[in-house]
Order: C-alpha cells, then sequence, then structure tokens
C-alpha cells in the first residue's frame, strides 16, 4: 500500500492499490445504502406523519417539510427523498464536520497529513444512527470515536478498533435512551413507532404482524430503524462490490451469518418468546447485515488469519443472537457483538498461527 | 521543614504520581470515583493508612528479619485499614455503606505496600510519614479529579449537590451515563496521563516494541 511520504530507498514503486483507493470503494460501496437510507427514511416519516394527524409537535425539520409543501398523504418518490434528505443531511453534515476537526487538529499537530479515512467514518457511522438522533449526541460521538478510536492510536491501520463503531457504541452507552426512544426511529415527536426487535422482546411473533412486517418488507427494507441499516438488499449490493473488490473478507461475511443460524437454531430449540425468532428473521432485522458487511470487514481491525477470519465470524454472528434473546436492554445487539469480536481478533489470529507453527513442527520434526 | 523532607513530600503529587506514572491503584481509582465525596472519602482513608503505616513500618525495620517482612508489613497495614474502616463505619456510615469493600481493600493497594517495602523499610521515620502522606495526596488528586469529572458529567452534579438540571428534571443537561460506569475512569486517566507526559516529557516509557514506519518495512 502505497503512502504519500517519498520512498526512501530504490526501487521507487508504488503498490497499485494506495488507502485512498480502497476508502472510494468501500464509499462507492456504500451507495446503495445511502440511496435506500435515504428513501426509506422520508417514507418511514411521511407514513408517520399520516397516521399521527394533526397531534404532532412541530418541530423544525417537519416545518420544513411543510415548506416543501409535499403531499404526505399519498407519498410521491420526490416527497420520501426530499423528506429523507432533511433528516440525513444534518446529522452528516455534523458528524463530517466534527470528525474533520479532530482529524484537522491531530495532523497539524503532528505535522503529518490529512487522513481523509474520516470521510468514511463519518458516513458509516450516520448511517448507524436513528433518523432524528440529538446532533448534539452524533457531534460527541464522532469527536470520541476519531480521538479515541482513531487519532490516539495512531490514525489508519493502527486502531483495533472501528472507529465508527466505537463512536456508535459510546452514543449508545452514554445516552441509553437516545438510540431506542420512540420517536426516534421516524423523527416525529408524538409518534408511537417502535424497534421491531424489543416489540418481539416484549410481544413475540404477534409483533411482526402488528407492525405489518412481512420478510419481504424486511429484506428490501421498508421497515423503521437506524437509517443505513434496514434494507438488506442494499447491503447485499454493497457487499458484492467490497467482496469482488477484494476489500470485504468473504469468509468474515459467510462466518457471521453461519454464526448467526447456528446460535439461533439452537435457540430455536430451547424455545419461548424471542428465542423462537428463526435465522432468517435475525438475517433481515436490525442492523445485524449493514454490521456484518460494513463495520465488521475493517481490515485494521479484523483477524489476518484466514482460518481466524471464519472463527471471528462466527463468534461475532453468534453474539448477535445472544445478546439479542438474552438483553432486553440491548435489543439489537449488533454493535456489542461487533466490538467484542473486533477485541478478540488478535486473539483469535494467535492462537491460528500458535496452532499452525505446533502443526508444522509435529510434521516435521 | 528541610528540602530534602520537602522534596520527598512533593515529588509524589506529580513528578512520581503512584497512580500517573507507577499505574498503581487504579483499580480502585475506578470503583470508588463514581462521586467526589465517596473519592474524597477514599483519599483521606488512603492517607491515614499511608502515613502510618510508613510510620510504622520504618519504626520496626532494624529488627525486621528480612525473610518475614512482608508479612509483617501487611499485618501492619491490615491492621490499619481495620481501624481506619471500623472509623468510617462509627462516624460516617451512609459514606461507608457506599464505599462498600474498598475500604477493606486499601490492603491490596499497590500503593501502600509497595511504599511499605520501597521506602519505609530504608528510611526514617519522619520521612517515611511524609513519603505517605505526599504518596496518599498524589493518589488523592487523581482519585479526586476523576471523582468530580464523572460526577459532574454523568450527574451534573458536584458533592450531592444539583449544578446543572438535568433532562429529567426539566432541564436542558443530558447526563452522559458512560460516565457512572468504570470504563469511563479509564479513559480519564488515560487523559490525565496524556496531558501529564505532554507537559513532562520525561516521563514518558520507552516503548517495549517499536512499530515500524511504512518506508522502513518497505526496504526489507
Amino acid at each position: 500500500m502505497s503512502s504519500s511520504r517519498p520512498t526512501r530507498g530504490a526501487p521507487h514503486v508504488r503498490a497499485a492499490t494506495s488507502l485512498s483507493h480502497i476508502q472510494k470503494t468501500q464509499v462507492f460501496a456504500l451507495v446503495p445504502v445511502v440511496v435506500a437510507a435515504v428513501l426509506n427514511t422520508g417514507y418511514q416519516y411521511l407514513l408517520a406523519l399520516d397516521s399521527a394527524g394533526d397531534k404532532i409537535y412541530w418541530d423544525w425539520s417537519d416545518r420544513t417539510i411543510y415548506f416543501f409543501g409535499l403531499d404526505y398523504q399519498n407519498p410521491s418518490f420526490f416527497a420520501a427523498l426530499i423528506a429523507g434528505l432533511v433528516h440525513i443531511i444534518p446529522i452528516l453534515a455534523v458528524a463530517i464536520l466534527s470528525a474533520g476537526l479532530c482529524e484537522r487538529a491531530f495532523s497539524t499537530k503532528r505535522n503529518l497529513p490529512m487522513q481523509k479515512s474520516f470521510l468514511l467514518s463519518a458516513l458509516v457511522f450516520s448511517l448507524l444512527m436513528p433518523p432524528a438522533a440529538s446532533l448534539l449526541h452524533v457531534a460527541l460521538g464522532m469527536i470520541f470515536a476519531m480521538v479515541f478510536g482513531k487519532c490516539v492510536f495512531g490514525g489508519d491501520g493502527k486502531t483495533f478498533l472501528n472507529p465508527a463503531l466505537l463512536g456508535v457504541a459510546v452514543v449508545q452507552i452514554s445516552f441509553p435512551t437516545a438510540l431506542s426512544g420512540h420517536p426516534l426511529w421516524t423523527g416525529i415527536e408524538g409518534y408511537n413507532g417502535s424497534n421491531i426487535l424489543s416489540a418481539y422482546h416484549r410481544e413475540g411473533s404477534a409483533a411482526l404482524d402488528w407492525w405489518g412486517i412481512s420478510w419481504w418488507s424486511a429484506f428490501i427494507g421498508t421497515t423503521q430503524g437506524m437509517m443505513g441499516t434496514t434494507s438488506v438488499l442494499a447491503t447485499m449490493l454493497g457487499a458484492v462490490v467490497l467482496v469482488w473488490r477484494q476489500i470485504a473478507s468473504w469468509r468474515l461475511i459467510i462466518g457471521q451469518v453461519l454464526g448467526l443460524i447456528l446460535i439461533a437454531s439452537v435457540c430455536n430449540t430451547l424455545g419461548g418468546g424471542i428465542l423462537d425468532m428463526s435465522w432468517y428473521w435475525h438475517l433481515v432485522l436490525g442492523s445485524f447485515a449493514f454490521g456484518a458487511v460494513f463495520v465488521a470487514t475493517d481490515p485494521a481491525s479484523s483477524a489476518c488469519t484466514d482460518t481466524g477470519r471464519w472463527v471471528q465470524g462466527a463468534v461475532m454472528g453468534g453474539m448477535v443472537v445472544m445478546i439479542r434473546v438474552v438483553n432486553e436492554s440491548h435489543p439489537d445487539g449488533v454493535i456489542t457483538a461487533l466490538l467484542l469480536g473486533s477485541v478478540l481478533a488478535p486473539l483469535i489470529d494467535h492462537v491460528v498461527v500458535w496452532f499452525n507453527i505446533r502443526q508444522r513442527a509435529r510434521r516435521y520434526g | 521543614m528541610s528540602s530534602k523532607l520537602w522534596q520527598t513530600f512533593k515529588t509524589p503529587w506529580i513528578d512520581d504520581n503512584p497512580i500517573t506514572l507507577q499505574i498503581l491503584g487504579i483499580c480502585s481509582a475506578l470503583a470508588v470515583t463514581t462521586s467526589l465525596d465517596t473519592a474524597l472519602v477514599m483519599a483521606a482513608a488512603v492517607i491515614c493508612v499511608l502515613a502510618l503505616s510508613g510510620a510504622a513500618v520504618s519504626l520496626i525495620r532494624q529488627h525486621l528479619p528480612r525473610s518475614i517482612r512482608i508479612i509483617v508489613q501487611i499485618t501492619i497495614i491490615a491492621s490499619l485499614v481495620i481501624v481506619v474502616d471500623q472509623v468510617l463505619k462509627a462516624f460516617a456510615f451512609e459514606i461507608s455503606k457506599r464505599l462498600s469493600v474498598f475500604v477493606g481493600l486499601i490492603v491490596t493497594n499497590c500503593i501502600v505496600l509497595g511504599r511499605a517495602e520501597g521506602f519505609a523499610m530504608r528510611n526514617g521515620v519522619l520521612a517515611s510519614t511524609f513519603d505517605g502522606i505526599g504518596n496518599g495526596i498524589g493518589y488523592g488528586l487523581i482519585l479526586v479529579l476523576v471523582g468530580a469529572l464523572r460526577e459532574f458529567f454523568g450527574k451534573g452534579s458536584l458533592l450531592g449537590k444539583q449544578i446543572l438540571i438535568t433532562t429529567a428534571q426539566g432541564g436542558a443537561f443530558e447526563p452522559l451515563h458512560l460516565m457512572l460506569l468504570p470504563p469511563s475512569a479509564f479513559f480519564i486517566i488515560g487523559v490525565i496521563i496524556w496531558v501529564i507526559r505532554n507537559k513532562k516529557p520525561e516521563q514518558i516509557e520507552q516503548s517495549e516494541f517499536e512499530v515500524r514506519s511504512e518506508t522502513e518495512v518497505g526496504q526489507q
């Protein structure tokens, strides 16, 4: 991988791929997700506006929508687009601004060129936020992510956790109501939206019928949730790009799916409440798919041996189900599971390498 | 006070701080710093134990057989900790309930045994006492700082007195729940160490393993 610094010794040949090229591909892979996020956020918002009627409390975003004179009774493509952009642009702007300021401060202090990866981190972070996330929380989470997740460790390639993931985790832990409060999912005060996973915890599979969620609607992404994580279809498109360009490890992604299927099947045999949720529902609900493809595959914070990738993937996928079924206060266990997986990655690699050395010693004496 | 004694007393405040330089006593620094009052009481308890154990160990250092010195030191420290614990239970029952086992755990605090073994065994009574108090102050400074930050940002209050009105009470300040969890003390102590070592670069440790830069790797 080439750096922006001059080469010291001959031959002065650079690698074909560069970090910025990889990051551009990652952003390109996120395009379908962003499109789905904008459209679905807007669509959900207009639906909720319709059902909430006059009871809603008008905040500035509602007024903006009103200003455009959008017809929320029969939401059109254009109306959903505008309503979605109204929600996503402030969050993205605040995230990019706060991340950029941190990056700028550190690069100036250290006399190094500015690393552009903060843009990618800010994008992933924003997509993992609910549509009505408080901008203060976004700024705090992003600053924490950049300073303690990236800059103190020396920047790109030296992070042991994905900075965006760390930021989301900090917001989630610091403000427990911030990412699970009811009005957050649509951005309308007074509208009682719900995280489908916590509804499932309370009411079992009846919750799915109550909220009118079919497997296909969850797959395509016309449900409420963190902005970027509702559409599994868009995530799969991104996954194809990342795996084809060899940026994400397919072993890590498939490993997570297999781990999830395994633990979900074990839970099914135990039975009762959310334990009965079958694996194909676990795949499409919550932010599992997005996390598995765009967050877990961060090369710096995931295992770097092939066996290690299988193991780490399985651990993360299994943990997602474990946290979902056991801990009601973390209805969507993805963030915590991915953090755990990233922390375990060096240990897994170490064990894999140790086994390999021992095996070769046995074989060759 | 002679200048040497003053040095013994003052160095552990920042230059040789038990928490930020020696990285000792971290466990209690995480556990008792959710609010300022527990941090203050804990600091006072540790100062008492350090001063008295330093004096006691220093008094009997000439008569102590080498082979059993650690046992004797631990016995002295444990007795002092029990006394402090009982005093707290008698006169500040509420606080002692909130501190729970952590006063008793001063016995296992590395700072206390470290000063007894490292300083009091080789120095006079007066110097050992001042060293104990100095180290206790160094420990207490960090504890109070962390405790104040955690209580302020975690609950919006200081010493139990509400300063910022939280959203739950109808105000504008949203408390950071993270600050009430032990990991936040790690972050705060980390930042304090970062700031101190920036001001005093001589405290920076030699790294055990140098990360090679990209250009160095490329040359091989």
